[in-house]
């Protein structure tokens, strides 16, 4: 077995809105100059996904919305039709080939996990994934197809295997939630800003899971202007105890990196230590819980230029089994994309401080430790709980 | 909104001559906290609710419970309910459950039960209202309490082709001002937020000091 290969092509950049539409296939190029300036690619495999079929879409999506989305991206659906999927909106607008763009995402996130999941590769990482709001019969929040649902059913049915699904988008990974919400055998896992002002507004603690799936959807909503500390102290909790009760086979990590204080769209106040530690931890969490198997994607993050080729590139340094990359970013990267933007960063980490001091911080701390202790109270033991009341940050103080 | 478009249609009920042994079964088994006494033509004669039952028989007298429990649901329901018609507006048969602190309110058509409203029912239906359960982004704009303001807000909501999935104003300890909360069908709500706030709209958002 191998231990490590990236999917990724060239097409994927198809997939693509309008130039001042927030999620753009810049991203994309950016990391990967990244990494190759880094010499990070040299020695890994790269693999050119191919694209899903109908087949493999239905697993997930009405065949009515896969050939609305067809018709869509030919200029054969009428307006009112598109309105009713959610297409031709401010968030999906129809473009060329919708459908065949769209497809190839979710064909590379299944290649990734087919991969690991065949004993070829114990860790892949698709950047191009990750498109967690896609519904079954209704395109939403710059997603068309769910790649990462579509992918899970197909592994299901082929190796009927336990999947847990970890979402650090900021955003509520609320397509995937919603697509195994009553089965047993996915456990969707989300930590991101609550639904007060932000999409989706869902994603809150009691979002359990229905049916045979209760207690297998898991959220930990942030309030806004969480900061790393925080947020890791929660994410390193809630992933561990994930594990130990629900024993996936795989897991599949969604790494948006709209979390990051320089976001546009949302309020969360991570910096680069978020994001170095992220993927470390999955992977850490990976080697002792499913013999490493690890599928790691893409997602949000709409800072293009000074948040996402750094934040992706330390999730391919974790599942590298390197140590996160530090110091300053290679010359050659600035100079190219310095043409392209003047807020290119020159190191790996932060400036410090990033953002003005937060007022409110032990008050946000507190809230964010109690939330995640409504969340694990149903599911631990006396000690664990006096653990976790011990462990509060606010008690601490 | 109406209280025929939110009631529950399918209800459990029991005849005055039941036990309370089968009344405090039928709750056990359907999970629920209230059972509605009726007659052979669905008449409502009353209502039982965890309450009533708790009186059916003493902690004093333990030795008596198991006979007391054989007495007729009758000899404990509420005698008159309060009920409302399936056509009264939710917002008045809210007002009950405030004022008369129900958590359970009889529909009844000429003298038939015809459904069933709890506190439950009309909580999910207030999280319905809010239009929390479409995927959307909140935008929160503070405004002068002054005609034309909503539609000012909603004209320019309307250039920039973005769905308003709903609309709620609310009040603010300042009499003149209010807050309306707009659920807008977009995860990309900044160019709507520039656009009010060009206009010279008061958009409120996460605040990192309160």
């Amino acid at each position: 077995m191998k231990e490590f290969a990236y999917l990724y092509s060239p097409e994927e950049a198809a997939y693509r809105f309008s130039d001042s539409h927030p999620f753009n296939p810049i991203r994309l190029e950016l990391t990967l100059s990244l990494l190759e300036a880094t010499g990070a690619l040299e020695t890994v495999d790269c693999i050119v996904p191919r694209r899903a079929t109908d087949e493999e879409l239905s697993l997930i999506h009405d065949a009515d919305y896969i050939q609305a989305v067809k018709l869509a991206g030919h200029g054969e659906l009428s307006p009112m039709k598109a309105q009713m999927y959610g297409l031709g909106t401010e968030d999906t607008p129809l473009f060329d080939q919708m459908h065949e763009s769209a497809a190839l995402l979710v064909g590379g996130t299944i290649e990734a996990c087919e991969l690991v999941l065949s004993g070829q590769y114990r860790r892949t990482f698709h950047i191009g994934g990750g498109l967690h709001h896609g519904f079954r019969g209704r395109a939403s929040g710059f997603c068309i197809y769910n790649d990462t649902a579509v992918a899970m059913a197909a592994m299901i049915q082929k190796y009927d295997c336990r999947i847990l699904y970890v979402d650090t988008d900021a955003h509520h990974g609320d397509g995937v939630q919603w697509a195994f919400y009553n089965r047993a055998d996915v456990m969707t896992l989300s930590l991101h800003e609550t639904g007060r002002y932000l999409f989706p507004g869902t994603g809150m603690v009691t979002e359990r899971g229905a049916e045979e799936g209760y207690g297998w959807s898991w959220n930990v909503p942030f309030d806004a202007f969480t900061e790393d500390a925080s947020f890791l102290q929660a994410y390193r909790t809630v992933l561990f105890e994930a594990c130990e009760l629900f024993k996936p086979d795989l897991i599949i990590t969604q790494n948006g990196a709209d979390a990051h204080a320089l976001d546009p769209l949302t309020h969360l106040s991570l910096t680069m230590e978020s994001y170095e530690q992220i993927p470390q931890i999955a992977v850490e969490a990976a080697d002792r819980y499913t013999d490493g198997r690890i599928v790691a994607l893409g997602g949000g993050g709409y800072d293009w230029y000074r948040v996402v080729p750094r934040a992706w590139s330390q999730v391919f340094a974790a599942l590298t089994n390197q140590s996160p990359f530090h110091g300053n970013l290679p010359e050659e990267w600035i100079q190219r994309w310095q043409k392209e933007s003047p807020t290119v960063p020159v190191t790996w980490a932060d400036p410090v401080p990033l953002y003005p001091m937060i007022p409110r911080r032990p008050e946000i701390e507190e809230k964010n430790w109690e939330t995640v202790k409504r969340l694990l109270w149903p599911f631990i033991d006396d000690s664990k709980k006096e653990h976790l009341s011990f462990s509060s940050p606010y008690s601490n103080d | 909104m109406l209280i025929e478009q939110i009631m529950k249609t399918h209800c459990i009920t029991i005849q005055p001559t039941n036990s309370i042994a089968h009344a405090a079964e039928l709750m056990r088994r359907h999970k629920i906290r209230h059972l509605p006494v009726t007659n052979a033509r669905q008449e409502l004669l009353g209502l039982i609710g965890l309450q009533e039952m708790q009186s059916a028989s003493s902690v004093f007298h333990p030795e008596t419970f198991l006979k007391d429990q054989q007495n007729a649901v009758s000899s404990i329901m509420q005698r008159t309910p309060i009920t409302a018609h399936p056509l009264d507006f939710i917002e008045d048969a809210a007002v009950l459950f405030y004022e008369h602190r129900l958590s359970c309110l009889p529909i009844v058509r000429g003298r038939r039960l015809v459904g069933l409203v709890t506190e439950t029912d009309l909580l999910r239906t207030f999280v319905q209202l809010t239009g929390a359960l479409e995927p959307s982004s909140q935008i929160e704009v503070r405004v002068e309490n002054t005609a034309g303001t909503l539609a000012k807000i909603a004209g320019l909501l309307a250039k920039t082709n973005v769905n308003i999935l709903n609309v709620l104003v609310y009040p603010t300890n300042d009499p003149y001002v209010r807050i309306v909360a707009f659920r807008v069908q977009t995860m990309n709500p900044i160019r709507v937020i520039e656009k009010l706030r060009k206009e010279g709209f008061d958009v409120v958002g996460p605040d990192m000091s309160r």
